[in-house]
């Protein structure tokens, strides 16, 4: 039962949900200490929206997630590839992997 | 509250503004609808009409106020002879329709045609093989199951509502009919308008929603219920005492979002569904009727191009992607060679949309 | 996961799934198939000619970041001929566009473009920040676009360019389809899927970008490190909460060539001809297009001189009726000063009457506009120096003005709750959408 150590950057806008920080490590605690219902062994990119949601995202989460995944229109890249190559949600986190979350909301 | 008609005890509340009596709103709506028929046609009396069930709410309010015009003895009868016809087995045959359809059509006294589409296959050659490997223009329809089992949802509802509309008509061609008659409402109908533009279809809003189509000869399918809306449809089935089925089922496709984002905004600003269909009335098809059809949805094949489109941007991107782009895609030889790649049969069997379902089934097919 | 290979059968591995096609591909190829549709585009839909001199609308944002860039790549890479320059309108809203034009000038000098800024201050006289005092912060969005799109024209104008070229994408234009649908604008709706628009005696404006995905602008911005401005206006926080915005997102989620679909339904509709549409014609005043005998920008201009800030909003005939009304006060007005003259028998024969003047208007701050009679009353001016400073230049004052422009200020400052109508007007897209 490791922690997993990973990097989240914000870019775009969504940096403004998260006290305008466009970087950040953070450490997950193993999934069973913080999911104790869940039946999955290994953090996926859904389980970490959630801890994110509780843990990083203070107010207005609406403008982040949108039922179970992010709001339409904020793109989701691991490791700099489109998330939508990696199964999405489904994705399965991996140490040192870096998740970034860019808004095309915002204009400018 | 009081009646806005009667000023007697109000029963019930429309758009959170105008009140009704019982009496005074069944009038109402009996009126919206003999108002909808009576500025846009004239019947004689010989008019032999099909009447479209599918045992949903508005089906079974159409039934009613079909039946209710066609009993009255003073000079607003509805002189039409109908002719109820139900369709079932488009995707599933569930028979507590067809019993829900017949025993209403018993209460009334009138006969129903219930039929299986399957007996109308025939039409679409079994075709499994479907053309994959053919290029020529001989587009063959494969069967109807075949086909949804291997689109997306949104495709798929977009198809049999196309599928449907050609048996109405191939139904009253063969009973001879000469109008149809169909259930949606304003509500439904301003989600189909909105489904029409996200699925490619804006050239053909003006028979998919008005209240006439005529784009085939000697039948017009008419829609006498789009004056009325869904809140009006669930007061009227409550009062009549008027049962139905309830279809409500949660799939994640195109139309379903449109639907509950109209019925979502209409709660804030209640004029959003009359604006989006009056929307429709000021659009036409514009093409002339004499082109060849769509060999799926009959609408006109001919739509009035610019030199650029969003069909020549996609089947570019496609053709970019695939890294078989060579310099001369550029000019001329691109269009023919390319569109179709994408864009299977397009202007010469399919329309746009058409295609675009057709090139879904076309891969998923490929892939197994 | 296993990494997907690039679709071009490069060998690299894939980086992005293309929303427009579904196709997956590596970084370089996406780079050269993303140019070289827009090249395509530029092409195919003979947006340019060579040697023609053209201004990129330019705001600081991902879109008119990336259309500059690529602009520029094409130019040199096809030898387009073409003179690119930068042009920045500067809407005068501190905390917003200030940050934003510093962007812009670091695009100027990436890119080696020549950069005008042009400031509503300078075209207008007015900020925007000054025009919120004045009309609240309920349609001010209605004033920012409208003159940003008058500020484009007149900037285009001033630089002597062939053509415009906004930044427009393809969800823009899908996004601006539905919501003309849903508000019923049938000639909006007709008109805003052209790719290039502007009628005759105008200068053009062109969409590079119509049929490029915003995933895929936001994903070479993010890919090739450019610089962009990414924020949301201070006066429109919930401006891409736009009903349509949201609508668009949600579809494109389940199926993202709906775009396209969108796109391809509004090029190929058309309206009804027994159906009247707007004739574009010159605004009598600014010479600017207009579909009005006054342009849209005079009319909300001249609501602000006259202190009736809320003159162009909504239909125009109602701002026919507004001044309509205030005409016939200060004709009234007038009247009255008229006949108290004469009652008071002041006949000043050209020279400058005072005592009796005085006494007649009675601190009532009208300036007798008689031939005979200058009356340079003491005028018990308003607070707002800056009004004060108009209305004089106008000739326009009287006590019942100022007191329904206090009202109108302390009912916008009192609804904090009033939805903002950007939401709809400019839909997170900088504001340029009301230019369709």
């Amino acid at each position: 039962m490791t922690t997993l150590k990973i990097q989240l950057q914000f870019g775009g806008g969504a940096e403004l949900l998260f006290d305008k920080i466009k970087k950040r490590e953070v450490e997950l605690p193993s999934l069973k200490k913080y999911f104790p219902e869940s039946q999955k062994e290994k953090w996926t990119i859904k389980e970490l929206l959630v801890w994110m949601k509780d843990n990083l995202l203070m107010e207005r989460p609406e403008l982040f997630v949108q039922g179970d995944s992010v709001r339409p229109g904020i793109l989701v890249l691991i490791n700099d590839a489109d998330w939508e190559l990696y199964g999405e949600l489904s994705y399965e986190v991996q140490e040192n992997d870096v998740i970034m979350f860019i808004s095309t909301l915002h204009g400018g | 509250m009081l009646c806005k008609k009667c000023n007697s005890e109000g029963t019930l509340v429309i758009r959170k503004v105008f009140f009704f009596c019982d009496a005074c709103f069944i009038a109402n709506i009996i009126h919206k609808f003999r108002a909808c028929i009576g500025k846009n046609t004239k019947f004689s009396n010989d008019n032999k009409s099909l009447i479209c069930l599918s045992g949903d709410i508005s089906s079974s309010v159409l039934l009613d106020l079909v039946m209710n015009g066609i009993t009255l003895n003073t000079h607003k009868k509805l002189r039409i002879s109908p002719v109820f016809l139900h369709v079932n087995g488009i995707v599933s045959t569930d028979d507590s329709v067809c019993n829900l359809i017949m025993n209403q059509c018993k209460k009334y006294n009138v006969d129903l045609i219930s039929m299986n589409i399957s007996s109308m296959i025939t039409e679409y050659k079994n075709d499994n093989e479907a053309d994959t490997t053919v290029k020529s223009n001989n587009f063959r329809m494969p069967t109807i199951n075949n086909f949804v089992n291997k689109i997306s949802p949104s495709a798929e509802k977009d198809f049999l509502s196309r599928i449907r509309q050609k048996v109405f008509y191939k139904m009253a061609k063969d009973l001879e009919c000469n109008s149809i008659f169909t259930s949606e409402t304003n509500t439904k109908l301003s989600a189909k308008l909105l489904s029409n533009i996200v699925m490619g279809r804006g050239s053909q809003i003006e028979n998919d929603i008005g209240f006439a189509d005529c784009r085939v000869k000697d039948v017009k399918l008419l829609r006498p219920m789009r004056d009325i809306t869904d809140e009006e449809l669930n007061h009227y089935a409550r009062i009549r005492h008027l049962s139905s089925v309830d279809k409500s089922v949660s799939e994640i496709n195109l139309q379903s979002l449109i639907s509950n984002f109209i019925s979502d905004l209409e709660l804030n600003s209640p004029a959003t569904i009359s604006t989006i269909c009056k929307t429709a009335d000021k659009i036409s098809s514009a093409d002339d009727n004499t082109g060849k059809p769509c060999q799926i949805c009959q609408n006109n094949l001919k739509t009035k191009l610019d030199k650029l489109t969003a069909t020549d941007a996609t089947a570019f991107s496609k053709v970019v992607s695939s890294g078989d782009y060579n310099a001369s895609l550029l000019t001329h030889d691109f269009e023919s060679v390319t569109k179709m790649e994408v864009f299977p049969h397009i202007f010469e069997e399919l329309c746009y949309s058409c295609s675009k379902n057709y090139y879904e089934f076309k891969t998923n097919i490929a892939k197994h | 996961m296993p990494a997907v290979p690039c679709k071009t059968g490069c060998g690299k591995n894939a980086m992005l799934k293309r929303p427009k096609t579904g196709d997956a591909l590596c970084k370089e190829c996406f780079f050269w198939a993303f140019e070289t549709e827009i090249h395509f585009t530029i092409t195919k839909g003979e947006l340019f000619k060579p040697g023609d001199s053209v201004a990129v609308a330019a705001s600081g944002g991902k879109d008119s970041t990336v259309l500059a860039h690529v602009l520029k790549t094409l130019n040199n890479r096809y030898n387009y001929g073409l003179d690119l320059m930068l042009l920045s309108i500067d809407e005068g809203i501190t905390g917003y566009r200030d940050d934003s034009l510093e962007t812009v000038k670091r695009n100027r000098d990436d890119y080696e473009m020549n950069l005008k800024i042009l400031s509503y201050k300078d075209l207008y006289g007015w900020t925007m920040d000054e025009i919120v005092a004045q009309i609240g912060r309920k349609n001010n969005c209605t004033f920012c676009g409208v003159f940003r799109r008058q500020a484009l024209d007149r900037g285009a104008a001033m630089l002597n360019v062939k053509c415009i070229a906004t930044g427009h994408n393809a969800d823009d234009i899908a996004e601006t389809v539905l919501m003309n649908v849903l508000r019923g604008d049938i000639a909006r709706l007709k008109r805003c899927t052209a790719i290039t628009t502007g009628s005759e005696g105008t200068i053009p404006r062109v969409k590079p970008l119509k049929y490029t995905y915003e995933k895929e602008i936001v994903m070479y911005a993010h890919y090739k490190k450019l610089v962009y401005f990414s924020t949301e206006c201070v006066f429109a926080p919930n401006a891409y909460r736009g009903h349509a915005r949201a609508l668009l997102k949600d579809l494109e989620k389940i199926r993202p060539s709906c775009i396209m679909d969108i796109i391809y339904s509004g090029e190929t509709l058309s309206v009804k001809e027994e159906v009247s549409m707007p004739t574009l014609r010159v605004c009598s005043r600014c010479k600017f297009v207009s579909s009005q005998e006054v342009c849209k920008a005079c009319v909300l201009l001249e609501g602000l001189n006259k202190g009736l800030p809320k003159l162009g909003i909504g239909k125009s005939s109602k701002a026919k009726k507004m001044l309509e009304e205030y005409n016939a006060k200060q004709k009234a007005e007038i009247d009255k000063l008229n006949y108290e003259f004469k009652k008071n028998n002041c006949v000043s024969k050209g020279k400058i009457c005072k005592s009796k003047c005085n006494n007649v208007s009675n601190g009532k701050n009208d300036e007798c506009n008689d031939n005979n009679c200058k009356c340079s009353t003491e005028l018990n001016l308003p607070v707002n120096p800056k009004i004060n400073k108009l209305l004089e230049e106008y000739g326009l004052l009287d006590d019942n003005q100022e007191q329904s422009l206090n009202q109108d200020l302390t009912k916008n400052g009192n609804s904090g709750l009033e939805e903002n109508t950007c939401a709809g007007a400019c839909g997170g897209i900088d504001g340029f959408s009301i230019a369709f």
